[in-house]
């Protein structure tokens, strides 16, 4: 025994909602109910009464399943309403899984709600309104279209809000959207005229024909964007035969002309700008070499990086610091050591009682090395020969700032300074020399500490780094006094 | 950036996207296959490249974004191939790598599947954690199952020697065409 339900042609979808809520809550099952878009109020019990063969229930749907299912809703399919009370169903008892795609009942509601958003998609896009005579303060404006689905409930707020300050109506075959100061209203299409040539087409028409780009046709991808369907009410589809058909000569009329040569003026223009120079300090001084490694490209690593980080300090400093090579903060500001590494290592010379503005900070490499992942910048260690190319920056530091005591801090400033990184942990706490003789002093880098696994460890040797820095300066005040 | 207006390669070019991904944050580069205008500089061609050119970059751009890819796996070679997509000319290199288990491979080596999407591995995902995955359950996940075949296994379904082929690249590849001499 099947029942009849009903549903109003304007506002079809709200009117299923409370169907579907009021069968289910009187455990009417989906096969015994047949539902028609027709005139007249929707009447539940119209035909046999219902038999209620389940339990009613009230619908319990996932967040994601009702957008979709109502914007199915608005397909052709007269199936559409019976397959989405049954799913409705299915899904409050947990027989199937929203998003499940093997079974048929909800792809198809997906691929029928991806075709109706398509067709609302190009509703917004095709539709092409003319101006008829308006007897009222606001300007009027008319459009006939033919969308595949009925879609007109569902695109009509789009052109409520563009069109705010006009009055408007939108014709389909099925229901008219008329938007009367400011109140959208719906109604049955009577059948009538369409409404008359505009002037402004022939402007359209004209920028159109001027926009087109003979020597980029592409047909096959033009129809995918718009479809031929919808050429019969677009005023610029009487063009494109002749375009299309005039493309290839056009496109070869253009490579058989002759360029033009630029003006001379150009010429000049270039010259003066290679031959400009920008103003230098004097040579010897940190400046002047800041100045100089901004230029520098001995090695690969100038081309990727944002800029060269230069060493940071007095120039009559006492202590040197030598890192690895900028992380990405660094890169990006300029400066030595204000990333996370460089965090450790304020702490750890505060605990050492150094002040940091009164040595001298730098790096092995002056070039952030970098392997780019997706939006990431990925470190990566320089190899021997970028070292061996940024030494000379590093040595000619060393000559101007003169420093008592070095402090490598990691393999590769230790590698920069004395020829060899091997077995750090192993020299870490004894000094060395570097090739002029200053003292160089052994440690970690700061990064180490930021990397190790445990938590515990990475306490503890915080607090060995802070020592070693304290041991340095130690050294150096022995050293003066 | 416009392609074919110099002699710069595809591996140039993905190189700089990569850079611009990683360094500048962009989020977005967009191609176009140079085409000549009126009175253009004598310095530019005359001829345009081929459009399949700047479709294989947008293709080599979203492995590059969304794929875990990098530039030296798709452009080893300079230049993409034009008569297959870089992903499958990576596959058909690397066959090692295959055949994928659907329903036990990670995530990363879901998405270098031929013919799997972003979508379709994270709809297969969210599947493969209530039940078994098996081949027809693929196809209505919106896997291109001609290209996925010969790289993956379900319940239900193994390539066997498909893999291995040495005829696999003609299966996929534009049949060649006789020039003509006059």
């Amino acid at each position: 025994m099947t029942c009849q339900v009903v549903l109003p042609v304007v506002g079809t979808v709200p009117a299923w909602r409370e169907q579907a809520r009021a069968l289910a809550r009187a455990g009417v099952p989906a096969e015994a109910v047949v539902w028609r878009v027709g005139d007249g109020e929707a009447d539940l019990f119209a035909g046999a009464a219902p038999v209620a063969t389940r339990s009613g229930r009230d619908l319990r749907l996932p967040r994601g399943a009702v957008e979709t299912l109502e914007t199915a809703l608005c397909h052709s399919d007269p199936e559409r309403f019976a397959r989405a009370y049954a799913t409705v169903l299915r899904l409050t008892d947990g027989a199937v899984r929203w998003g499940d795609r093997s079974d048929p009942a909800i792809r198809r509601i997906l691929a029928q709600a991806k075709a109706v958003a398509r067709d609302i998609h190009k509703m917004h896009a095709f539709v092409r309104f003319r101006e008829v005579p308006s007897g009222r303060q606001r300007r009027a404006f008319a459009a006939w279209f033919e969308p595949d689905h009925p879609i007109v409930e569902a695109a009509a707020p789009f052109f409520a809000r563009r069109f705010g300050d006009m009055d408007w109506l939108i014709g389909t075959p099925g229901l008219t959207a008329r938007f009367i100061g400011g109140a959208l209203t719906f109604a049955e299409t009577a059948p009538g005229a369409r409404p008359p040539e505009d002037a402004t087409e022939e402007l359209w028409r004209t920028y159109y024909a001027s926009i087109f780009n003979p020597a980029r046709l592409m047909v096959q991808a033009m129809q995918s964007e718009m479809p031929k369907k919808y050429w019969r009410n677009l005023p610029e589809a009487s063009l494109i035969p002749s375009l299309i058909r005039q493309a290839p000569m056009r496109a070869a009329a253009m490579q058989a002309a002759a360029p033009t040569e630029p003006p001379a003026r150009r010429a000049m223009v270039a010259r003066a700008m290679t031959a400009r120079e920008a103003a230098m300090p004097e040579t010897g001084t940190l400046g002047a070499a800041r100045a100089e490694a901004a230029a520098c490209t001995r090695c690969p690593l100038h081309g990727p990086a944002t800029q060269t980080v230069f060493g940071e300090g007095p120039a009559d400093a006492a202590l040197m610091l030598v890192g690895e090579q900028p992380g990405d903060r660094e890169d990006l500001a300029g400066r030595p050591f204000v990333g996370p590494a460089g965090d450790v290592l304020d702490a750890a010379l505060a605990e050492a009682g150094i002040d940091r503005g009164g040595v001298y900070l730098t790096n092995a490499v002056k070039h952030f090395k970098f392997a780019p992942r997706g939006r990431r910048r990925l470190h990566q260690h320089p190899d021997a020969g970028e070292v061996e190319a940024c030494r000379w920056w590093l040595d000619l530091e060393r000559r101007l700032v003169r420093p008592r005591l070095i402090v490598a801090m990691g393999a590769t400033a230790l590698a920069a300074l004395s020829g060899s990184g091997h077995d750090l942990l192993r020299r870490r706490g004894s000094v060395e020399a570097a090739p002029d003789g200053t003292p160089v002093f052994v440690t970690v880098h700061p990064s180490y500490i930021l990397r190790l696994p445990d938590e515990d460890l990475r306490a503890a040797e915080r607090a060995r780094f802070g020592a070693d820095l304290a041991a340095a300066a130690r050294l150096l005040a022995a050293a003066r006094g | 950036m416009i392609v074919g207006a110099d002699a710069a390669d595809d591996r140039a070019i993905l190189t700089q996207s990569a850079t611009l991904y990683a360094s500048y944050g962009l989020s977005r580069v967009y191609y176009s296959a140079f085409s000549p205008i009126p009175d253009a500089s004598k310095a530019l061609p005359l001829v345009r490249p081929p459009l399949v050119r700047e479709h294989r970059l947008y293709q080599a751009d979203w492995l590059l974004r969304f794929y875990g890819f990098e530039v030296g796996e798709i452009a080893g070679k300079g230049m993409l191939d034009l008569e297959v997509d870089p992903k499958l000319a990576w596959a058909l290199e690397n066959r090692a790598a295959f055949p994928v288990d659907v329903n036990r491979a990670p995530k990363e080596m879901l998405l270098r599947v031929p013919g799997f999407g972003t979508r379709t591995v994270q709809r297969l995902l969210a599947a493969r954690r209530h039940r078994t995955l098996r081949y027809e359950d693929l196809a209505a996940m919106g896997a291109v199952m001609k290209h996925a075949k010969p790289f993956i296994v379900a319940a239900g379904w193994s390539p066997r020697g498909l893999t291995d082929a040495a005829a696999l690249r003609a299966r996929f590849a534009p049949p060649p065409e006789q020039l003509s001499l006059l």
